[in-house]
């Protein structure tokens, strides 16, 4: 014991041997009063035990179901966000992504550029008989092909530009 | 520990480590009552006192890998609750919401309507009345210093044992022990001079 309220709890408990207990009361400044407070605590912590009473825990046998239930409502969780390579909602988002992909490329597949122009016009040649005919095919710069027919009287009904 | 020596408290220790809930299970049973004490006088309600117990054996579970075995389990148990109880009155102090529980009086069995009246000393006092002096004493006291005293008032416990649930030493509790019974002197001045 190294201080004063150390040694002045274990003198009010009664806890010092003789020797330490005569010389702390010589060394007390005015070991009266200091007699009277310990007196007076004595009878406060008489009227305090009268009063209050010791803890003792409602439902013991519950507290264990209690507690198993916390335990194995923190495991719960735990295994429910442990990460999952492909979890549902991500392959449903992958899955329409992929399908709405699919209808993109096949539009702008469908709706591409026209033929090429020199392929027309050897088509055109090919079928258009009149000797005449001249056909002339250039490349726009970009995606634009012009095919251009001198002469034309016409173009068979069933050759589609 | 009741009901589970330290061998056992060992084996149990070690089957807790791997999983084994039944073993877990048996060392609630053997330390839920100080668990259970330590929370009550700290947070002074039974309720969030059960809290508290739960918490704790909840914390305990998850670091039992933790548990050095150099002091009890008990101690560390204790310990655990402790530190937990005086969190949850600090934040019951940033929020205050909760009051504090006043326990119930103690009624004469044989007593049809009227509560047993208490005997010498003070005996015109009531003892309703000096219940709640003290409960509005003590809660005045930090949690630290309400642990101290009750454990040892209330429930007798040496200073070495209050040292072990409090998780820290005699000194300390002899200090404590030292200001909350001068605070609760002072306050209750007039019960004890009546008396």
């Amino acid at each position: 014991m190294k201080n004063f309220e150390e040694r002045y709890t274990a003198w009010m408990d009664d806890a010092l041997d003789r020797d330490e207990r005569a010389a702390f009361e010589r060394a007390l400044p005015d070991p009266a009063a200091a007699a009277r407070e310990r007196e007076e605590w004595l009878r406060l912590r008489g009227l305090m035990r009268q009063a209050l009473e010791p803890a003792r825990m409602p439902h013991a046998d519950f507290v264990n179901s209690r507690i198993r239930e916390a335990i194995a409502r923190e495991a719960r969780p735990a295994a429910r966000s442990a990460p999952r390579l492909f979890p549902l909602p991500r392959l449903a988002f992958a899955g329409g992504f992929l399908v709405v992909l699919a209808c993109v490329l096949s539009a702008i597949i469908l709706s591409g550029p026209a033929p090429e122009a020199p392929t027309v016009s050897e088509i055109v040649a090919a079928q258009v008989r009149d000797e005449r005919n001249r056909a002339y095919a250039f490349e726009a710069p970009g995606r634009a092909a012009v095919l251009w027919i001198d002469d034309a009287g016409f173009i068979p009904a069933n050759e589609r530009l | 520990m009741a009901g589970v020596d330290l061998a056992d408290e060992v084996e149990l220790v070690a089957r807790s480590r791997r999983g084994d809930a039944e073993a877990f299970d048996r060392l609630v049973t053997a330390n839920r009552e100080r668990v259970y004490m330590v929370a009550y006088h700290i947070v002074r309600n039974s309720e969030e006192a059960l809290d508290v117990v739960q918490e704790t054996f909840l914390r305990a579970w998850k670091n039992l890998a933790r548990f050095d075995g150099k002091a009890s389990l008990g101690s560390w148990l204790s310990r655990i609750a402790s530190n937990a109880s005086i969190d949850l009155v600090r934040r019951r102090q940033a929020h205050p919401q909760t009051e504090f529980e006043v326990a119930p009086m103690k009624i004469d069995p044989a007593s049809r309507t009227t509560p047993a009246r208490s005997e010498a000393p003070g005996e015109s006092l009531d003892l309703a009345e000096i219940r709640t002096r003290f409960q509005q004493a003590l809660d005045t006291l930090s949690p630290e210093h309400r642990a101290v005293i009750l454990l040892k008032e209330i429930e007798d416990l040496s200073y070495q044992e209050i040292a072990d649930h409090l998780g820290c030493s005699i000194g300390t509790v002899m200090s404590r022990l030292f200001y909350a019974r001068k605070n609760l002197q002072n306050q209750l001045r007039d019960l004890h001079e009546e008396l």
